[in-house]
This record gives C-alpha cells, structure tokens and sequence, in this order.
C-alpha cells in the first residue's frame, strides 16, 4: 500500500471537494451516532418504571371523630384535622426540601428541622424559606370508614366534608 | 548489608526493571527520575524557589495525599460494604465494631475527605492570591475549580453510603435542591434517585458514582492538572525582583536542584506528615454515624457535614432555585472565569484611582447590596451583610491612611478584585461558622454558649 503525503501532493481541486464531501458525510454520521448514544445511555440511567406501595391508611368512622381532634397518621408523615368544615389530611413533607416538618408547642404549627419554615396549624406558611403551604392528601369514604391516601396529594385546599 | 544490596541490585532480573544504577551519580539519580513512569511527572532538576514550603504550603500535593490515602481506604471499606437497605448500615456498623482495625480504617476515610474539601478549597485561594493563574495557565484553573467541584460531589455522594438519618435527610435535602433546578430539575432529580423518593435504587446509584465514576474522573483530572504545570515549566513563580516577567523560559541565572533527591525528600515528608496527622485524628476521634435511616423522621436540627453548613444557611433566605442552583452555579461561572479577564493581574491599587468618586461608588454599592441583602429574602441576611461592611470600612480607611509601610501599605495597594475575593471567602467562612456553631433546632439562631453546640 502506498501512502500519499497530502502536504507533498496536494490533492487537485475536484479531489479536494470530494474529500470535504466524504468528511462531511462520515463526520456527521459519527456525531449522529455519538448523539444517539448519549441519549440512549442517559435513557438508559433514568428509571422507567417506579416501584411505590399502597400508602392508603384506613383511620376509621368519621362520624365518631369529634370537632377539633387532630390524629398522627404515618409515622407523623400525615396530620388528620377534623374541622368545623370537615376533614383536612395535612403532609408533614416541608414543602421547601422535603424534611419533615415537627409540631411546634409555643406557635401551635410545625416548624421545619432543616431550614427553619414554620408553618400555621392549617398548612400556611409563617416564616420562610418555604413559599408554598404544607400539601394535602385526598380522603375518601369507603363502606363507611374514612381513607387517606398518603401516596397521593390533591392540587387545592382540599377539605374532605363529611358525608351526611 | 552493602553486600546484600549489591547481590539485589547486580542481577539480571533487577536490571530487567530498574534499568539504571544506584542513585550516587547525576547520571543515575536524573535517570532516577527520567526513566520511572511513577515519578515522570517530576523534571529532572526544579527550580529551587519552587521547594520552599511558603510559597505553596504544599496544599495542592497534600490534597493529593488525601486523594490516594482516600482511595486506599475506600477501597478497603468496600471489602465490606454492600449498597442495599438496610445491609448497608448494618454494615457500617459490622466495619466499626467487628471488622479488624474497621473503625479506625473509616475514620481515617472520613477525616481524610474533610482535610480533603479544606485543603484544596485553600489551594485556590492560595492561588487566587499568589495570581499563580495568570496565562498560560488560565485553563488549568479552570481544571482546578472542577476538581473542587468533584471534591465536593465525592463527599456529597459518599455521605449516603452509611444509610444513617445525617445520610438521608441531607441527600433528601440535596436532591430536592437539584430539583429546584428550573425546567430540568424534575429529570436531574430522577436520574439521581432512580425512584420518586430515595430508597434502594439511590443508594445503588450514589455507590457507582462515588466508587467508580467520580474517583475516575477526579484521577483523571488531577493528571492532567500536573501534566499542565508540567508543560507550562513548573509552578508559577512570580519574577525575581530586578528581572523582567518572561512568559515562557525562566531565565539562565534561576537556580536548581535535582529532583532527586531533594524534591522527592520533600514530598515524602509531606506524605508521610499528613497520613501521621490524619492517622491521629483517626485514632482519636470516631466518625459520626448515627441512628438507621427513617423516611419518617427528619432529625432536629438536621445539619449537614461543615463544608455544606454555609450552603445550608443560605438556604434559610432564599428559594432553593436560587440559594442551591443559581448562586453556587453563578459562583462557579464567575470563580473559572477569573484567569480570563485579567482578574487581579494588572494589580492596580483601588486607591490610584480619584479619592472621592470612588468612595461614593464603593459606599453606593455597599448600599445597595445591603438593600437586597436585608429585603430580598426570607430573613435578613446578616451573614453576608455584615462582612460587607467591615470589608467596605477596611477598603475605605485605604483612602485616608499615610503609612509607607506595614498594614497601612497593604491596605493601599489592594485592588478591586482582590477585595471581591476576600469578601467571597469571608461570607464562605462567616455562612459555614454560623450554620455549624449558631443554629439549632427549627433552624432557629442560638448562641452555642449558652444552649451549646448542635452538630
């Protein structure tokens, strides 16, 4: 095989383009397939499926839960009111990064362990950093005991009135 | 004895690997260095202001040491480790309380990758000052920033590894922070959990990254950070008083030394002195480890490791997508940019510069700063606030004190960037001193004299 030096022959004008044309069919395959590539690999690292259990809790007969009672659900994860209005199932899960959030005796809200949000006995926010109100879960009523589901979050104020 | 080294030495297997004689000539001890690929990073001969502790205090090869002692004793830890809930906390403790010297081997882990954050975050302010980044070495500052950004991820990532609750919360807080990122944020927060909220599938993937991807890169980098310094003739030495600046040879008349084996001396002393301080720091105090990892229970307070305090207390001011994304990344953005606007390079004093129109700009900008400081967040931010001051006071006595010398002298012939900086790392300083010493639980301020001290 004889090997050319380009710098000593340099190639003639035709020669040259269809070289730069070759180059720029061979470069661009290259970085279409490199591309791909990274997308697949990082598809590959992104999780395609997520494997969560059943986080609905059973509490019980709304009808004998009074006005006024505050139940501890999860672990302290889910704080069930029931209101003069009906029930309201608040997460614990600070809304600024995720800790969770403690009752706070003197302010009768919770106060967040991490970067100190506190928060009114409803959800609403007190004091920064967190913008947004504590989230809520959605209940429900199934053959007659009351459900929250911890696993889920309802988009406004929910409060949960209680069916006559 | 001699003779027992010569029969060693005189063989043809000897000679098959070290394929030159005993260091007592020049000859040798250049071949020494010339022919052994693990000292090839070395020239032969260094120039001799180089050696002088004082110059570099040896923070950047001491954050070496860290960096092979640190994979040295991971890899020993990981003889043991395995990343699944919840073996992998029983397994921390099996490491400190069965394992043969395993508690001492994870202190020494532990408190190698501490002096490890400290000392290269020192090594760039030491070549922040020393303006040892001046071109042609504007890139490998670049390469040095990244490196302290992989610093700060391998420590970040190696925190989950014991699945206790200082593991979980502060990674529950640091992905949330990643997903504050705007538009990405919910895809970096799932690539980096592999699940809706950290479990298994993170563990395993913060394991991979802290045991493989990250120790390669940063090896990689700290290769090429020395081949740099290498190709740009050694570390950077400023001029020789009475010589001009030269960019590229150094000239005929700065004095050398071999290699071997006074370079190679120092080093070792340095080697050996850091693995002895951090040997009795391991021996001494233990790593924290403590309860099992329990979604449901955030602890109060809970405090990230030191290097992530003054993160953390910035976080109590303003939104996540600010506080955790976009001031470390503008931070980041504006420390790698330094080398190429001349930053610090021309050494202009501040105070050359008219007296009165700068100190109303100076004293208008601290007002302003002061404006947003105190109203754009949660809180009052007296963290940054007050070093803002102080800096702006010490600044300003620059235009009315005389002295030729001493104090006086410095304080004159500072510039502007060299303020910024200082500022930088005092609000670094005075965040991480605060969020360590002054919060308690609820994050709320304390005064650890009086309520002592929540670590």
């Amino acid at each position: 095989m004889a090997l050319v030096d380009d710098l000593e022959h340099p190639p003639t004008s035709q020669e040259s383009a269809r070289r730069r044309f070759l180059a720029a069919v061979g470069g661009g395959a290259l970085g279409v397939g490199a591309l791909g590539a990274v997308i697949t690999t990082l598809r590959f690292i992104e999780p395609s499926v997520v494997y969560e259990e059943d986080k609905r809790i059973a509490v019980g007969r709304p009808e004998e839960i009074a006005v006024g009672t505050v139940l501890v659900l999860a672990s302290g994860k889910v704080y069930l009111l029931r209101t003069e209005a009906g029930f309201i199932a608040l997460s614990t899960v600070c809304t600024h990064l995720g800790c969770i959030v403690r009752p706070e005796a003197e302010s009768g809200g919770f106060a967040c362990p991490c970067h100190g949000s506190r928060f009114r006995a409803e959800g609403t926010v007190r004091l920064g950093p967190a913008v947004r109100e504590l989230r809520r879960h959605p209940i429900s009523v199934e053959d007659g005991l009351l459900i929250v589901d911890a696993g889920a979050f309802t988009e406004d104020r929910a409060v949960f009135a209680v069916p006559a | 004895m001699s003779r027992l080294v010569d029969a060693l030495t005189s063989n043809r297997v000897w000679k098959s690997i070290v394929r030159h004689g005993y260091p007592n000539t020049n000859k040798n001890r250049t071949l020494l260095v010339f022919s052994n690929f693990f000292l090839h990073a070395h020239p032969v001969k260094a120039r001799l202001r180089a050696f002088a502790f004082s110059r570099t205090l040896y923070l950047g090869g001491l954050s070496i040491g860290c960096f092979a002692l640190l994979v040295i004793t991971g890899t020993l830890l990981m003889f043991f480790y395995r990343p699944a809930v919840p073996q992998a906390y029983h397994d921390m403790k099996d490491i400190e309380f069965v394992v043969f010297t395993g508690m001492f081997q994870r202190n020494l882990h532990r408190w190698a990758a501490h002096a490890m954050v400290a000392l290269v975050f020192a090594h760039m302010a030491l070549t922040f000052y020393r303006k040892a980044y001046r071109p042609p070495r504007e890139f490998n500052w670049v390469i040095g920033v990244l490196l302290f950004v992989g610093t700060v991820l391998l420590s970040y990532t190696g925190y989950l590894l014991p699945w206790d609750q200082l593991a979980y919360w502060a990674v529950t807080v640091g992905t949330n922070m990643a997903g504050a990122t705007p538009w990405l944020g919910d895809w970096i927060k799932r690539l980096l959990l592999g699940a809706g909220r950290i479990g298994e599938s993170t563990l395993i993937r913060f394991y991979v990254l802290h045991c493989v991807v990250l120790p390669l890169a940063v090896g990689f980098g700290i290769g090429l950070h020395i081949w740099r310094i290498r190709k740009d003739r050694g570390i950077y030495l400023p001029p020789r008083p009475g010589s001009v600046e030269s960019s590229g040879d150094e000239p005929a008349d700065e004095p050398t030394a071999m290699t071997f084996p006074h370079l190679l001396l120092r080093e070792g002393v340095a080697g050996v002195a850091l693995t002895l301080a951090l040997s009795l720091g391991a021996l001494l105090a233990d790593a924290p480890l403590e309860d099992i990892a329990n979604p449901d229970r955030t602890p109060n307070p809970a405090k990230s490791p030191w290097y992530f305090l003054g993160l953390q207390e910035l976080l109590h001011y303003w939104r996540p997508a600010i506080s955790g994304v976009l001031l470390p990344l503008l931070t980041l953005v504006a420390l790698a940019a330094i080398p190429y606007f001349q930053i610090n390079l021309d050494r202009r004093p501040l105070w050359e510069s008219p007296r009165r129109p700068t100190l109303t700009r100076l004293w208008a900008a601290v007002a302003l700063l002061t404006a947003v400081f105190w109203k754009s967040g949660a809180h009052p931010v007296w963290a940054v606030m007050v070093p803002l001051w102080v800096i702006g006071v010490v600044m300003s006595l620059g235009a009315f004190v005389q002295g030729k010398r001493g104090a006086a002298r410095a304080i004159r012939e500072r510039s502007l960037p060299f303020w910024i900086f200082t500022w930088f790392l005092v609000i670094v300083v005075v965040l991480t001193v605060v969020g360590t010493f002054f919060r308690g639980p609820g994050w709320s301020f304390v005064y650890p004299w009086r309520s002592g001290l929540y670590l």
